[in-house]
């Protein structure tokens, strides 16, 4: 028995089409979309401060308006944690778009990785030792929950599963589990398990993205990658693979370079599911995008679990302006000196950035005489001291250096997450059924 | 013309908190020992500049042809709030590349 699961999205930006062509060609048992960051869980837990039903995926309608049409022919169930800080909004919300599309589908949601009321504010940070609460005003705790989590939404049956923070290679090692019928005390199978999910994660990263180094290292057809799939078998060997006829490519050079992506101990992966070890896995180019994975450890699963925490970081304000020609280094030092006066009793550091710029000239090849980007970021308590750097940024076309232009700023909130831990017993699984207009729990 | 790392290897950058991960792959597995000696600890500090604090780990994984770095950056260099354009980091690895090979 082989389980055929395949990767449409490998973080919230990510390209629609690819994941349509899965679906619609690739046979798939499942499709995972995986849409969540540090960064994003930051900016949905924002949204949802501002309006209770918000918080999930800002994409989330115009990538299942497009899937749910396909997804009505085949039989490929969908596991997404597009649900970010809020899943059973975001379940609710797939089944309104689904009934506008008269297509019948039930969705399961799942939550319960939000801490916040479990979390001790005193607790030290992992990253710095800093107590959490020092940071600045907490607003969110999401624990990346397991496949112990996931097992339990998919076991409704649903074809949809959303959810919010899930360890990223869970999302793909819970079905292969249920499928493959893996004893979860097998630690190895638990690593192989979440060696394939960590390779499809990031979607086309494994399949030939982020890895073009024209003319030195080239890849086929870029323009349209495939996303990634693959093959995996009931003992953990895995064929990592894409779609005939897609761009992009799977060789031993592109598996190696994802295997080892964000990977900060190579002998001790820890997942919620397993402490995996990718040191000498075995990886094997059969040629042809296809390229067998085996023989990752493991050690097993920690008994404590990662909570990302989110703290009110204050307002990130950028500003930047080009100056061009002769002289422009200077003008670009000056302009620099200029913000540093004028924002002096603003009591905070500025951050300043001057990049030599050259424009090419993409038909003929030939360069520009060399200027220079200058930019300006500081992080500031609240948003009008933000907006006056900007201003300032901004007041340079008439006030500052000869021949600054292009002038761009912007201000934003910024949440900052620090880690902590929590043990797993602490954290309850909550899942919900979204059918309808019915939900049960 | 001598050759460098970017002859034999390929390199990704990812980022985890204040940490950066840095990948270094050969593309010819037979490369692993030039790339062993050539890319040592302290020569990915000085390639890498101001922005990494230290080089916390080297990993010589010779099953994968692969030096992993693991490097800190400065507390509050962090993809949500670091001041760099780059916010994640993910440029800095491409750095190596201009290591000298011996």
């Amino acid at each position: 028995m082989v389980v055929r699961i395949g990767c449409g999205a490998g973080f919230a930006g990510d390209r629609l089409s690819p994941a349509l062509d899965l679906l619609t060609r690739g046979r798939l048992d499942f499709l995972v979309l995986e849409c969540l960051a540090e960064r994003t869980i930051a900016e949905a837990q924002l949204r949802r401060l501002g309006d209770s039903n918000a918080g999930y995926d800002p994409l989330l309608d115009k990538r299942l308006r497009q899937m749910l049409p396909v997804m009505a022919t085949v039989e490929t169930r969908l596991i997404t944690n597009m649900g970010a800080a809020n899943p059973e909004s975001a379940a609710k919300r797939i089944v309104e778009i689904a009934g506008e599309l008269d297509i019948p589908i039930q969705v399961a949601a799942l939550g319960g990785d939000d801490v916040l009321d479990l979390i001790d504010p005193a607790t030290p940070a992992l990253e710095d030792g800093i107590a959490l609460e020092r940071h600045g005003e907490i607003i969110s705790a999401n624990a990346y929950v397991g496949i112990d989590h996931l097992r339990r939404a998919l076991s409704t049956g649903a074809r949809i599963v959303v959810t919010g923070r899930v360890a990223d290679p869970s999302l793909f090692l819970a079905p292969l589990a249920d499928v493959l019928e893996w004893d979860t005390d097998d630690a190895n199978l638990m690593a192989s398990g979440t060696l394939v999910g960590h390779l499809l994660e990031c979607g086309p990263q494994v399949s030939g993205g982020y890895f073009a180094d024209p003319p030195h290292s080239g890849v086929p057809d870029l323009a349209n990658v495939g996303y990634p799939l693959a093959e995996v078998a009931a003992d953990g060997s895995a064929v990592i693979t894409k779609l005939d006829g897609t761009g992009g490519m799977v060789t031993r050079n592109t598996v190696i370079e994802q295997l080892l992506y964000e990977i900060t101990n190579p002998h001790a992966y820890v997942t919620p599911d397993v402490v995996a070890d990718f040191s000498a896995v075995d990886v094997v180019d059969y040629g042809g995008d296809r390229v067998r994975v085996g023989g990752a450890g493991g050690s097993n699963r920690p008994e404590q679990l990662k909570v990302s925490v989110g703290y009110r970081a204050g307002f990130t304000v950028e500003g930047e302006i080009s100056f061009a020609g002769r002289g422009a280094t200077q003008r670009g030092r000056l302009a620099c000196d200029l913000i540093e006066q004028r924002l002096a009793n603003t009591g905070e550091g500025l951050h300043f950035e001057v990049t030599e710029v050259r424009e090419l000239d993409l038909d003929t090849g030939s360069w520009s005489t060399p200027g220079c980007r200058v930019r300006v970021a500081g992080r500031v308590g609240d948003r009008a001291a933000a907006e006056q750097v900007a201003e300032e940024v901004t007041a340079l076309y008439t006030s500052g250096p000869a021949g600054g232009g292009g002038v761009r700023t912007r201000v934003e909130e910024t949440i900052g997450i620090v880690s902590t831990l929590i043990p797993r017993d602490a954290i309850k699984p909550r899942v919900s059924i979204v059918a309808g207009d019915e939900v049960s729990v | 013309m001598s050759r460098t790392l970017h002859d034999i290897a390929h390199i990704r950058t990812g980022d985890k908190g204040p940490l950066t991960t840095i990948s270094v792959t050969c593309y010819e597995a037979t490369d692993f020992p030039l790339l062993a000696a050539g890319l040592t600890t302290e020569l990915a500090a000085r390639f890498l500049g101001e922005r990494i604090v230290a080089v916390e780990s080297r990993y010589e994984l010779p099953e994968l042809a692969t030096v992993h770095l693991v490097c800190r950056r400065e507390a509050t260099d962090t993809v949500n709030t670091s001041l760099y354009l780059d916010r994640h980091g993910k440029t800095l690895g491409s750095t190596l590349y201009e290591i000298p090979l011996v």
